[in-house]
This record gives C-alpha cells, structure tokens and sequence, in this order.
C-alpha cells in the first residue's frame, strides 16, 4: 500500500472510499498471514524421498466436455441428442463406449475423435471425473436460484474463471496459484535445485504463481539461448546484469534475465539425452491427422511438443545430479492449449457432428495424453506422474446454433500410474434443462469444487492434512477433502 | 471502481460486481442484428439479407430483423423497453430506428459509468508512466477524464495531458522510488531504438527493365545499401505499361547509386530444344515423338495440359504459347514447331499466393502483387481449394491493380485462398520510370516466437497485458502491479534479447551503419551511420559516446557501474581493433556494440 495524504474526511463519499481501502487492506493482512503459515510448513514438509510430478494440462478457452463424455443408455442419450441437435450430438454409434469398473447405474462413451484415451481407461490409467467448478459453498439449484449462499463472483468470464479454478480460492482476488503454494510448501525438499520446482511450457500462469518459488519457462523445444553474443560481450552484458539496482522492477528484470542466460545452458545439457524423436518408443504428435475426415488434413499439435518437452524435464529432473540430471523429488509443469472457446464453428453442422474444430482438439488432447503415458511407462516413472485436465469452465448443453456457449461445471480426465483408473468420480449431471443440476441456462452447478479436485492431487503431491487447509482455505467447506482417485 | 480504482465494496467488505450474467445478455441482445456493410434497398431502408460477403473496411450495418425487439438489461439497472407499437412493425421506419437506438444506448451506457474513468485511465498511466500508478495520481487523471474543463466527459487529450503533467510522473522524488517506472513492453524496446536511429528519407531515382526480369535501379544520390539487403520500392511507369509491382525487393548492388532486382511476377529458369524427340504425354498417355522445349524453371506448379506463355531471353527459340505436356516439380516439357536444336534462358508469368472470393458466376481474384492484366485479357488459373474450376479466363473487370474478376460456370458463393494465375500474354519486360526507395519495409510479419509479441495480434481480447499482473518475486511481494512483466518468463527474456541483437548485429555485409530489424529482413530500418566518427569511437571518446547514446535511450538513467562496463568492453583495442584513421567497420562494431548492451540493460528496458 502506498503511504498517502488524504484531505480530511469531508463527506459521506470520501468515508466510505476510506472504508473500502480499510477492507482491501484486512484482505492483504489476511493473505501474508496464510504466507507466513506456508512458510512454517514448509520446514515441516522436508521428509520426502521419493520423485513425484504433476502435469496441469489447461484446456484455454472452456471446452465442451459434455461432448467428451456421453450418456450411452439408450434413453439417456435421447434426452442429450434431443436438446444437443442438430448441430453438436454426437451420433450414438460414432461414440466409444468405456466401461468403468464402478457403477453409478449410467452408462458412458467417449467422443469419437478419443480412441486413444478409451484405450487408457480401458488399462486403469485414466479416471474421469464429473461436473467439477468453481465453488465458494456446496450449492444447489434451489440456493443457486435463490442467490444464497454465495456463488463464484463473474461466473462464465474467462479470465475470472481461469484465475479460479488456477488459484483454488475463487472467492479472493488472484494473488497465487495453488501449484504455487504447493512449490512454496515443498521447495525445501530439493534445497539446492538448479531450476524451480515450477516449469511452465505455455508462459506465464496464475496457477504457478508462489509467495516465494519462481517460475521456469522453457519453450518445446528447451531453454532459448542468446545468440549471436558470446565471449566478452556475452560476459559485460551479464555483468550489467548482475549490478545491484534498487528500482524492483530493474532488480526482478534483471534476476530474470540472468538467470535465464545461466540456467539456460544447464538445462540445456541435461536434456540433451533425450533430444531424439526416436528416444521415445510411442512418438509424441507433432501433428495431427483430423479424425474421422475425408479427405484428412493435418495441423500441427501445441500440445504434443509440450508435452514431450515436460517428459524430457521429467526425465533430467528425476535423474541424479551425478549422471547429469537435476536430481529432484519434485516438479509441477503447466501445458496449455487454446481454441475451446467454440461459440461458433464447433462442429461442420448437421450430419457431420463428429468432426470438425472441437473434434480436432479432443484428438490432439487424446493423442498427447497417450503419448505422454506410454514416455512415462518408458521411463519406468509412470506411478511418479499424474497428468490432470483444468479448463476455464464447461459449456452450455444447448447449441446457440453453431456451437456453445461459457458454461460452468464440467468433466476432466487424470491419468498416471498411480491413478485410480477405469473409474469415474464423483456425479454425472442430470442433462435437462430445468434439471436439478442446472442453472437454467443449460450450465451444470457444479457438484464438485475444483478445491477438493486439486486438494486431491495436492495429497498425492505430498501436501499433508496438516497443511491441506493453508494450501485450499476453503477445503473444510466441502464435505469430502479427497476425492480418492489417485 | 471508486474514482481512484478501488473497488467498491459493501458493508461486508464482498466486492459489488458491476454487470452479472443478466446484463451480459441484456448487451449481447441490444447488439444482435448487426452484420458485415452492405448498401440499404432501394427505398431507403436497412438491408433484409443477413449474409452479406466479409467487409472490413465500411462500417458495419444492422439488419433489423434479426435484431431483438424484447427489453435489454444495461448497466447500472437501465433496461431498454421492448419494442413497442410501430418500432415492432417492419413496415415502419421505427423499426429500423429502434435497433439503431439501442445501440446507441448500449455504448452510452458502457461509456458513461463510473468505472471507465478508473479502468482506462489506469492503464493509460501504466503504459505511458509506471506499472502502479498511486490511488491519488489515478484519481486526478480519472477527474480530467470525467471532466475536461468545458464539459467534455472523455477527451484524450486532456487525460493525456494529466497524466504526463502530473507531479507522479515529473518529479525527481517520484522517479527515485524502488517501486516507480514500466517495463517498456518488447515491442516498444525496439520501436524505442528504431526512433533513436532513424533511417536516411526514403530516396528517389528512376528505372529501367530492358528485356529480361531485371530491374535496373539508379538512385538520385548515395543509396548506402548492400547485396541482399532488403528495401521497399515503389515503381511509378512512365512507358506505358503497366509497372513493377511495388513491394519488399532484395537487391543487388551495382554502384553507390544504382543496383538491380528481380521482377517478382517472372520466374526464370534453362530450356533445351530437341527436335523429334521422344516424349511420354502426360495429357494423352501416349509416347509419342515431336519437336520438344524442356524448361526447367523450380516450382512452376503447372500440370499436363496446362497452357503457359514462355519468353526465351537466349538461344534462338520463339517465345510464345506452349501447352506443357509432360511435368515434374521442377520441370516441364511442351511440343514446338521448331525444329532445330537450341537452349538458353527462359520466362515464365506466374502470379502465385493468390485467393478468391466468388459470388455467383464473378469471381473475383486477389494477387499480392499487381497483376497489369487489362479487361479481355488471357489467362490460366489454378484454385487449390474450393469448387472453381481450373481452367482458362478472359480477365472481365479490373477493380483495382491487385484484383480482377473472371466468369465461373457455375454459381457458388466462396471464399478461398491458394490461387495461381499464369498470364497467357506476353509479360512487360521493356518498362522505365520513377521509383522510391525506402529503407523499412515495416514488413513486420508475425513476431511471437522472436520478439514474444506481434504488433496489433495480442493473444486474447483484453490486449497483451492485464492491468493487475503482479510479477512473483519481488515485485509481488511489494503488491505492486507490472503487467509487462507478464511476457518476462526466462525464455521470452532470452528471445527478446535476441531480437534486439538481430537488429543491430546482424548484416556482416554492410559497414557503413544500415541494419534492420528483424534480423536484417528491412522490416524497420536502423542507421547507426552518423555516430560512427573518429571521434566518438577511438577509445578517448567511448565515455563520452556511452554517455550521449545513454541519454537517447535511457533517458540518463543509466547506472555509473553500467557505464564503466560497457565503456571498459568497448574502448578496448584488443577486443575492438582500431586503425587510424579507422575503418567503417571498425566504428560500426564499436558503435552498435555500444547500443545493443544499452538496450539490453536494465536501465534501458525499465523506464523511469
């Protein structure tokens, strides 16, 4: 906060402009006091020995996952392909049916373009969770109707929304990530790590944001090197980096740049073990051959070489420093891909809902996912990795006539070793419109909040119960803090 | 907002949102009906067709009947009342007017709340002064933007001027703060040093082509530039003809006022003559053996059957109509009268990257370049995607020097890229003029994965930066906003140094001061050549060059230790031969060295 002079307090107006600043200030004391928790833990977190990663998988833009998972009895898919057409049913012969070993007396298929992740299901690798959101309280359609208790301040906005669900605490204003705060919680199991337990390969994101770890970003193809400058002039341009300075913004840019130039060539070498395409058995998708067209076409994947880059840094990252590697027990990637926000164009139209923009997706998503299991089986760390899905938020389940629109909660996958797979979790929405699960809008309210969604995966992580609540301080709102699939 | 950006709140201390998911649809419905421009009926009215082709350059045009007659939720409680009495009739004028109304009121009330002050004003101060402004600086800029002294809610230039004038952005005091200043976005770093070595004025001179693709410059004075750099020229024809089409060129040098390039509408390539040769006929699947014309010209693209015009600058052959009859990437063969043997250089019209709009049977092509076509004239065109048939056209009409339409037989609307069109009429080759000779091409192209942001393309609808990105580290700690620093992870860092390298140390060809971002392609053109004097480069006159060249980019902000730095790496003749008297390249090197570890310095891409 910035120290000011204010004129004495003259009016009504200027009183209660005072009093808002009070509140904001009541926030801020409240965050440094959460930090200062965290900063405790963290000593308290340092008994860790074995090498575990979590892979953020953000599907930019809001996909359409009532799309990606179906209601495969025979009524049941009525009552979707009835309000879904004709624009975005899914034919129920194109879908591919999944059986899960639980039964929640429904029946479910995956959309055509997924063959590859209904082989993963099939294999207990992947699990699927259901209508998952944004969640202040436990809500119900009643509540939600009669506006109490309260609801996830600008539902249905993009940019709110991903700060939500990346931050886990949708009723604050977005200061940290909860990946963050669990970089924060567990950076001192790996002291003397050359590069941060945080990596992104999609930029900046709230989701890695910390009080104190920094964030890493590599691009797919490794860490950017400086070019053209070298020697001496490579060496004075570090060293005018390195000069103290007292202005923050040079000091943080600075820092950056530095160490971007140091750690880049560390990095660098580690990797290089696995520069080949052919070190991998299954390949990771450069491209992708649309699904289900004729004729083909081909696009490049934004996702496969992240995700083949994220199976590189895992493999230098778990491998001891003494054979090259960083030797750390910990690592959180953030891979992202846009183009979900399909209000228009999500399928080529009537009779031809099976393919097009968002079926090219969910393919490019499948096929990365595949590929990203099968290195990590390679690797022998298939049990020391979960990969989730997170998205801005589900869409709407009627068409707006070429596509859909900002929904709320939706279904996301995991999948890892240590995934508890070929199970669903948590509530299938009853697909109406009026129904008990919706807003009356065709956007599902949530039955589960993306906190115990990640609290979850925290666990596993190795957040323990002790520091569960600091990490999601609206945990203890909801009745069941781990969701059991991995 | 409060008028110094606060947020509102109530007596709780939750935050009062501004619209919810009502108002969202209340605008989203007060907006409907509104589509492409197209011309009102002939009576007068709005349009009925709600499908008009794509326009980007009129203003768009409501067609009020898919426009929504039910009332509006805005801002602030306002509700526009439905459509009542003769506004529901389309028969009435009202109802033309209703629609427009709507808009009219939906704007009004996003531009006149409370909350725009605040929010634009904000990020004005942040891209123009410091990433977090305090609430009193914001305060009294959002005053001049509600009020600008005679009324005016809005106007720019009094906001402007408040936010420059203000003691926040003017005092000594201010600027020392650890917490005062912006990252000059990567964008702005090179913008920055462009301006700071502005180019030479664009040069005139004339033109001449005599024959053959080559397009012989000569430049009223010294043009400075060397073989391969790249320059924006701008032909005028005084011949008659049609001129050279005026766009980014590569050039040859063949003197200080003169130098040549390539007509980009030829491609060139060898031929061979034989007679009563052998020949596989890819149109009739026969062998069959003629007089045969084998050119090999890269990428033609032309298919069996296929028409084309050949010029032949060499050899003795006719130039005039082939059909090629047998093809390969690079190849192509046709019959030809002539029956002797021969070879030499051959041309070929080709005008490649094309795309089409067709609206019933008038299609209409667009060229990237001028095609000089004239109605009447010949031509071949390919469409790679689409229903248009390949085939020969007579060219009907010629809208402007880039386009032309041809007749369809059959009537589609479509829209595609991936056109070719081969001219079937011999091509210019003896053409003069004027030409203009400028050193930016601004031929920036997309820049995301070099500079880590493409100027006018940010990634989402709110612009590049969010007004609240806090930095980790340091600055969020502090609680203070820097949204530039949303693209300083370590590999945009990297990227946009490297960037900036590429402008001032590329060109290894040219001594004399000329570089160019990006990397030397001529896409904004730098000149270091007025700093490279004996005085400011020998290593006595270093300190004083860092210092000016410190005062042009930094502002003279730039720390002593820096200085000292670039000053001791720079005056140093073991790194930096020096003759006396020096060469060009020898100032250069130590003039632009001097620049690049300016601009990549912290002092230089924070701005105090």
């Amino acid at each position: 906060m910035h120290s000011q002079s204010f004129p004495a307090l003259q009016s009504r107006r200027q009183f209660i402009r005072q009093a808002a600043c009070a509140a904001v200030g009541t926030a801020a004391l409240t965050a440094s006091l959460r930090d200062l928790r965290l900063m405790n833990a963290a000593v308290a977190q340092s008994n860790i020995s074995d090498y575990r990663a979590l892979v953020c998988i953000f599907l930019q833009g809001g996909n359409d996952s009532n799309n990606l998972i179906l209601p495969t009895i025979q009524a049941e898919y009525d009552d979707y392909a009835t309000i879904r057409s004709p624009v975005l049913a899914i034919p129920g012969s194109a879908i591919l049916p999944i059986s899960p070993l639980n039964s929640d007396s429904h029946e479910y298929g995956l959309h055509p373009a997924c063959p590859e992740l209904q082989t993963l299901f099939g294999e207990g690798k992947l699990a699927i969770l259901f209508n998952t959101g944004t969640l202040v309280y436990p809500l119900t359609r009643a509540q939600y109707l009669s506006g109490a208790p309260k609801k996830p301040p600008q539902l249905f906005s993009h940019s709110d929304q991903v700060a939500q669900w990346q931050t886990s605490i949708p009723d604050q204003p977005p200061l940290t990530g909860w990946g963050g705060r669990c970089a924060d919680l567990l950076a001192a199991v790996q002291p003397d790590a050359p590069i941060s337990l945080l990596v992104t390969l999609a930029g900046a994101n709230t989701f890695e944001v910390g009080n104190r770890a920094s964030l890493y970003a590599v691009s797919t193809s490794g860490a950017i090197a400086l070019s053209g400058v070298s020697g001496a002039r490579l060496q004075t341009l570090t060293n005018i980096l390195a000069l103290p300075y007292d202005n923050l913004q040079q000091q943080s840019y600075a820092k950056v740049a530095k160490h971007s130039i140091d750690t880049g060539t560390l990095l660098n070498a580690a990797i290089a073990p696995t520069g080949s395409a052919s070190f991998w058995t299954i390949p990771f998708p450069a491209t992708i051959t649309t699904p289900n067209t004729s004729p083909p076409v081909t696009f490049n994947s934004a996702l496969g070489p992240q995700l083949r880059m994220v199976a590189r840094l895992i493999e230098a990252g778990h491998r001891a420093a003494a054979g090259g590697g960083f030797g750390l027990k910990r690592q959180i990637f953030f891979c992202q891909i846009g183009g979900f926000d399909l209000h228009t164009n999500q399928t080529p139209g009537p009779g031809q809902t099976s393919i097009g923009s968002h079926a090219n997706l969910l393919a490019e998503l499948s096929q990365g996912m595949f590929a990203f299991q099968r290195a990590m089986e390679q690797l022998g760390l298939a049990n020391n990795v979960t990969a989730f899905t997170a998205s801005d938020f589900g869409r709407t389940f009627p068409s707006n006539g070429q596509g859909s629109d900002h929904g709320w909660g939706s279904h996301h996958l995991i999948l890892g070793g240590a995934v508890k797979g070929q199970h669903t979790y948590g509530r299938f929405p009853t697909l109406a419109i009026n129904g008990p699960d919706d807003t009356s809008t065709g956007r599902w309210i949530p039955a589960i909040a993306v906190d115990q969604y990640f609290a979850t995966l925290a666990t596993w992580f190795g957040v323990d119960s002790g520091n569960l609540g600091t990490v999601f301080p609206n945990l203890n709102r909801f009745s069941t803090p781990n969701l059991g699939f991995v | 907002m409060w008028p110094d950006g606060t947020l509102v709140m109530d007596s709780q201390g939750n935050l009062i949102p501004t619209y919810n998911q009502d108002v969202i649809m209340g605008f989203a419905s007060a907006f409907t009906g509104w589509g492409y421009y197209q011309p009102n009926q002939a009576n007068g009215r709005l349009p009925t067709n709600f499908g008009p082709p794509a326009n980007y350059t009129n203003p768009m045009v409501l067609v009020p009947f898919h426009h929504d007659l039910g009332s509006k939720l805005l801002l602030e409680n306002v509700v526009l009342p439905p459509a009542w009495g003769s506004q529901a009739d389309p028969s009435s004028t009202y109802f033309d007017t209703y629609g427009t109304a709507d808009l009219r009121q939906a704007l009004d009330s996003i531009f006149s709340h409370a909350n725009v002050g605040p929010f634009i004003c904000r990020q004005l101060i942040q891209r123009l002064v410091t990433s977090h402004p305090s609430r009193d600086y914001l305060y009294r800029v959002v005053q001049a933007f509600n009020e600008n002294g005679s009324g005016g809610r809005g106007d720019l230039q009094a906001v402007l001027k408040a936010i420059l004038l203000d003691p926040e952005a003017r005092s000594s005091a201010a600027g020392a703060q650890t917490t005062f200043g912006k990252q000059r976005e990567p964008l702005l770093r090179a913008t920055a040093t462009a301006r700071a070595f502005p180019p030479p004025a664009a040069l005139t001179g004339s033109y001449n082509q005599n024959g053959s693709r080559v397009v012989a410059v000569s430049t009223a004075g010294s043009h400075r530039l060397n073989n391969g750099d790249v320059v924006f020229l701008s032909f005028t024809d005084t011949s008659g003809q049609p001129a050279p089409a005026s766009q980014s060129y590569s050039v040859t040098v063949n003197g200080p006022a003169s130098f040549t390039v390539n007509d980009p509408a030829l491609s060139s390539g060898t031929y061979t003559q034989s007679p009563a040769t052998s020949i596989s006929n890819m149109v009739t699947g026969t062998v069959v053996v003629t007089n045969v014309i084998t050119v090999n010209i890269s990428g033609h693209a032309l298919v069996p059957g296929t028409p084309v015009y050949l010029t032949f600058l060499s050899g003795g052959a006719s130039n005039g109509l082939f059909q090629a009859i047998w093809t390969t990437a690079n190849s192509f063969a046709a019959a030809t009268a002539q029956n002797n043997s021969s070879s030499g250089s051959a041309l070929m019209a080709k005008l490649a990257g094309g795309g089409y709009i067709q609206r019933g049977t008038t299609n209409t092509i667009s060229l990237p370049i001028p095609h000089g076509f004239k109605p009447g004239d010949r031509v071949w065109v390919n469409f790679a995607s689409g229903t248009a048939a390949d085939g020969a056209y007579i060219v009907e009409t010629v809208p402007d020097p880039k386009r032309f339409t041809v007749t369809a037989a059959t009537s589609v609307n479509q829209t595609f890229r991936g056109v070719t069109v081969y001219p079937l009429i011999p091509p210019p080759l003896v053409r003069s003029g004027n030409v203009l000779v400028r050193l930016s091409t601004w031929n920036f192209g997309s820049t995301d994965s070099s500079l880590t942001q493409t100027p006018l393309y940010s990634p989402t609808v709110f612009n590049f930066f969010f007004p609240d990105y806090m930095f980790p580290g340091a600055l969020g700690a502090a609680g203070l906003t820097t949204p530039e620093f949303q693209l300083t992870s370590d590999t945009e860092v990297a990227l946009q140094m490297n960037f900036l390298a590429g402008g001032l140390l590329n060109n290894a060809g040219n001594t004399n001061g000329l570089s160019s971002f990006t990397s030397g392609s001529g896409a904004v053109a730098l000149d270091l050549g007025p700093w490279m004097t004996p005085a400011n480069t020998a290593d006595a006159g270093i300190p004083a060059l860092v210092d000016v060249l410190a005062t042009l980019l930094t502002g003279g902000s730039l720390s002593p230790s820096a200085k000292a730095l670039i000053v001791a790496y720079v005056a140093s003749t073991a790194r930096f031969p020096y003759s006396t008297p020096p060469t060009a390249t020898q100032m250069r090197e130590r003039v632009r060295s001097v620049v690049h570890l300016l601009v990549t310095s912290p002092d230089f891409t924070i701005q105090r």
